[in-house]
């Protein structure tokens, strides 16, 4: 162990100290005396703040203590700690506190585990001595009473309590639900699939039951039909088989065919029957023949008189027109009005025609005495063109280019001297020669450009002559169109004349053709009553079987025939409409089949998903199994090794304490390990007699003073119980209700801890006696061990005082042998 | 072995010096049946007086006193000690032996094979047991491993140990993983 001291603390205005007090440490052992109120455990307790960063025993009573550290009298504070050693202890040799009304401002020297071990394990507050059984027994909640938290401190059993502790759920379902909200889904995936089932086989049960009686249903329609086809009924178990058995049943459709067209036909012939005229009398019909007769006599007599001349005006336009209608052969009046008009439109063509010849004829007279002159013209400026030099135009240009070279009277061109002619100069000549042959070449260009126009002129009079002499008609054939103009002027003007004798033969013509056909309706009446009759009885012969009753009469006998061939018609569609029931009933049942299926596939689809669950909830159920196990062997082997620890080492070592200082005392306190099988341990305290059997909890078996012994040495004990850690015992008067012999055996075990384990004890104490007789007691006894002495006490103003000795060793020769 | 040799033997064990029977303080001559001093690290003075001898209570309690007395007029800071043995004193004795120094009346103890009851009275005098430091001492797999041995480890336990040395959080992860990853593929194909 390294031994650090604490070397001193200086302390101002902290809680019952006021002004400023050092307090030297320097020492194995320091005894800090001063009587009630003069702040001794001011002094411990400055030293575990400084250390620790809190005051355990005030933090557990009051958690604003912070606040209540500054002496009251007092504005600020502070408190500085330093050590003797710049050892890895601390994080640093030295630290200051300000104290101020809202509490300490710092970082403590130590670092936070060993600052709880500091306040648990090396630091007896006084307050808490006598608390200090009962503070680590109190198992207020579940496994955290503060005995067995430090047995799991101490044995580092984290694992296996993490094991314990994070394994709980697996042995609750509920807790498996809560920590894995997936597995609760899953048990309700579980839950729909066997409601699933549960539905799928219901309805699969309803289905088959529904199949039966559509069986049943099918049959006895089937019956009503099919009564006697035993093929039909074979095949109800193949529905769709009998489907198209039935749908190809044919058997009534040749007789209905047949049926619904003599059914047509009967009643044609019965609306035929029921449309004709009554029958008539012989008087009426005479009345009619007489009516047509004399009819037909006015319509005589006025084709042999009018309608003769009127055909003779019409034959005579049959000339122009050989397509004209007769009179006689249609109405007269539209034959006579059909010739006036296509009259008419050809003389107006005829005389469009005349007039159009002769405006031509006066034309061409025009245009040939045009013609004469411009010929003449042309043939004149002919001649003159003759007479003038073609090229005189370019001689001209020529000769221009020869003037230049006149240099005196000698030719150039044939190199004559020019003065030989004696006509002047050369180049004048040559000049004269150029205006000459110029002008002439003008005349020539705009005799040519007039000839031309002429010309042209010429050709488009000759064409124009040429096509107006084709619109002139020949002699012979405008001779003939006036007389056909003539003509028809003539037929025109008959037509006009004879338009109301045409109009009468109309008139004429139109009452006799009524009459005829009025007689001719009569005559055939009664030839289509025998036809019908002959009809109605040839369908009679082959209805015979339908008929309820044999009538005579034609139209009571097509009535009777009529509802007969309905009768059967409506017996045939009913077994035609059943034969379709059974087929629409066919497919509903087919449909049920086909339902029935498929909840079977569905069931054996959700039994299959069940048993596919039911392996992975099997698996769920093996992790849980392991889960338990391994949690039951964690909980098993902590027990066991806790047992292990306590009974062996910790008891003989808190027996070993509790023995010096109490060796009268036959109940020894010990750790007493209660743990039900497969239950967290609980660790508790108990007695044990010094024969081995055990006694009752320390609480009831000990003197007051031997269970602030027992306190003590548990303290002590529990300090011990770590090696290497810190090497401080701080005890706020320890000695309570405690007699002399206890006291004397307690300073020697002092001794002991500071003289044998190096441990720095610091001890405050109020008794004096105690106190003289402790400081002699833990006095020096080797070369340099030290002990400090420090009276605490206060001047007349009140403020706080700290006398401090120190008592270095000297050796001593009282002795001698 | 006579109860005065087992007390010399237990001392002497504990690195005490024995002092002839006769020794002097300033001078002053004591005898005792048995004297003892500690070792370096200690100055305790231990005198044993045999009850079984010395019957006059009164002459033997003048004695321890005088020697008291001796050691303080040297100004001795030496503790005393004194081992009653042999018979129990009177209560009278016992305090007034108190005053002056530390009283272990052991008596007559049985004597038993390791002396425990007579070990016990002197134990003030003893050093302290070796300690045996307990953190950590629990090999926590090994004892699992122990428990286990019916059951069998398999890969599932290993996975929850090596979660276990995070802490239980991380072990009810892995608990809660493990469940979730065989329900996922259910619920999965549930959703599809």
């Amino acid at each position: 162990m390294t031994a650090v001291n604490l070397k001193q603390i200086l302390i101002k205005n902290f809680r019952s100290l006021r002004g400023t007090v050092a307090v030297p440490l320097d020492a194995s052992v320091v005894l800090l005396h001063g009587s009630n109120g003069m702040g001794k455990t001011s002094v411990l307790s400055a030293i575990e703040l400084a250390l620790s960063g809190q005051i355990a025993h005030l933090q557990r009573i009051d958690k604003e203590y912070a606040k209540q550290l500054l002496n009251r009298e007092a504005e600020q504070g502070s408190i500085s700690l330093f050590t003797r050693s710049d050892d890895l202890w601390t994080g640093k040799p030295e630290i200051t506190i300000n104290l101020t009304r809202e509490g300490p401002t710092y970082s403590p020297l130590l670092y936070q585990e060993d600052a709880k071990f500091f306040s648990e394990r090396c630091y007896l507050p006084q307050a808490t001595l006598g608390r200090l059984l009962e503070l680590y027994q109190d198992a207020s909640t579940e496994s955290t009473s503060q005995l067995t938290r430090f047995v799991k401190d101490l044995l580092g059993l984290d694992q296996l309590d993490a094991l314990v502790d994070g394994l709980h759920p697996a042995f609750n379902v509920a807790r498996v639900r809560n920590l894995v909200p997936e597995y609760r889904r899953f048990e309700g995936l579980v839950d729909s699939v066997n409601e699933e089932i549960g539905a799928s086989s219901l309805n699969l049960q309803t289905a088959k039951t529904s199949v039966e009686s559509d069986r049943r249903e099918i049959a006895d329609m089937l019956n009503a039909i099919y009564d006697k086809d035993v093929q039909a009924h074979s095949m109800l178990g193949d529905p769709q088989r009998l489907i198209a058995y039935v749908e190809n049943d044919q058997a009534d459709n040749a007789e209905l065919l047949h049926l619904t067209s003599t059914r047509q036909e009967i009643q044609s012939l019965l609306k035929r029957w029921n449309d004709l005229p009554k029958d008539m009398g012989t008087e009426e019909r005479d009345a009619l023949e007489w009516e047509h007769g004399a009819a037909r006599q006015r319509l005589e007599v006025w084709e042999k008189g009018d309608g003769q001349r009127l055909a003779a005006a019409i034959n005579s336009l049959r000339d122009v027109f050989p397509d004209l209608p007769s009179s006689s052969a249609s109405n007269p009046l539209d034959a006579c009005n059909i010739a006036k008009v296509r009259a008419v439109e050809e003389k107006a063509r005829c005389d469009r025609v005349a007039n159009t010849s002769a405006a031509a004829a006066e034309r061409v007279k025009a245009l040939e005495s045009e013609l004469g002159k411009l010929r003449r013209r042309i043939a004149g400026r002919t001649t003159e063109l003759s007479t003038l030099a073609s090229d005189s135009s370019s001689l001209a240009q020529a000769l221009a280019g020869i003037v230049p070279h006149l240099h005196d009277e000698n030719c150039p061109v044939c190199g004559r001297n020019f003065e030989e002619v004696d006509e002047g100069p050369l180049s004048a000549h040559v000049s004269a020669m150029i205006a000459s042959l110029t002008s002439q070449a003008g005349r020539l260009t705009a005799i040519n450009s007039a000839q031309a126009d002429d010309l042209n002129r010429r050709s488009v009079l000759e064409r124009e002559l040429l096509a107006t002499q084709s619109g002139v008609l020949p002699p012979q054939d405008a001779s003939n169109l006036s007389l056909r103009i003539a003509a028809l002027a003539e037929g025109v003007a008959k037509l006009e004349a004879l338009s109301a004798t045409a109009r009468i033969g109309s008139e004429l013509m139109r009452a006799q053709n009524l009459a005829a056909e009025r007689l001719s309706r009569a005559n055939s009446r009664n030839e289509i009553a025998g036809q019908v009759a002959s009809e109605a009885s040839k369908f009679q012969q082959e209805w015979l079987q339908y008929l309820s009753a044999q009538p005579f009469a034609t139209g009571d006998l097509l009535t009777e025939l009529v509802s007969a061939t309905t009768t059967r018609v409506t017996a045939l569609r009913d077994r035609e409409e059943k034969r379709r029931q059974i087929v629409r009933r066919l497919a509903t049942y087919l449909d049920r089949l086909q339902q029935v299926a498929r909840f079977e596939d569905e069931l054996a689809k959700s039994r299959a998903r069940l048993a596919e669950l039911n392996v992975t909830s099997s698996h769920v159920l093996r992790i849980r199994e392991e889960a338990k196990a391994l949690s039951n062997a964690a909980r098993h082997a902590r027990t066991s090794i806790v047992g292990r620890v306590f009974n062996t080492a910790l008891n003989k070592m808190w027996r070993d304490l509790f023995v010096r200082l109490a060796p009268q005392e036959q109940f020894v306190p010990a750790f007493k390990l209660e743990s039900a099988d497969g239950e967290p341990v609980e660790a508790g305290l108990e007695t044990v007699h010094r024969s081995g059997e055990r006694g009752g909890p320390p609480g009831t078996m000990l003197s007051a003073g031997n269970l602030n012994t027992a306190a003590l040495t548990l303290f002590l004990a529990l300090h011990l119980s770590v090696k290497n850690r810190l090497p401080w015992i701080i005890l706020d008067d320890p000695v309570q209700s405690m007699d002399d012999v206890h006291i004397a055996q307690f300073a020697a075990l002092l001794r002991t801890l500071s003289k044998n384990l190096r441990r720095q004890v610091i001890i405050a104490v109020h008794d004096r006696a105690l106190f003289d007789y402790l400081a002699l007691e833990l006095s020096p006894a080797f070369p340099d061990d030290r002990l400090i002495t420090v009276e605490l006490s206060r001047n007349l103003a009140g403020d706080s005082l700290g006398t401090p000795t120190v008592t270095t060793f000297t050796a001593d020769d009282s002795i001698a042998a | 072995m006579t109860l005065l040799q087992r007390i010399g033997g237990i001392l002497t064990a504990a690195g005490y010096r024995a002092l002839p029977t006769r020794f002097s303080v300033r001078g002053l001559p004591f005898e005792f049946a048995m004297a003892f001093v500690a070792n370096e690290k200690g100055h305790d003075v231990v005198v044993v007086v045999d009850l079984t001898v010395e019957t006059a209570e009164r002459i033997f309690v003048q004695r321890i006193q005088g020697l008291a007395r001796a050691l303080d007029l040297a100004k001795s800071r030496r503790p005393l000690t004194a081992i009653l043995a042999g018979a129990d004193p009177d209560e009278a004795t016992i305090e007034a032996l108190s005053r002056v120094c530390r009283v272990l009346p052991v008596g007559a103890p049985k004597n038993e094979s390791n002396d425990q009851a007579l070990r016990d009275w002197l134990a003030v005098l003893l050093p302290l047991p070796e300690l045996e430091d307990l953190s950590g001492v629990a090999d926590w797999e090994a004892e699992l491993a122990k428990e286990l041995a019916s059951a069998g480890e398999n890969e599932q336990a290993q996975k929850f140990k090596a979660a276990a040395l995070h802490n239980a959080e991380a072990v009810e992860l892995e608990l809660s993983s493990s469940i979730k990853a065989e329900v996922a593929p259910a619920l999965r194909e549930n959703s599809v």
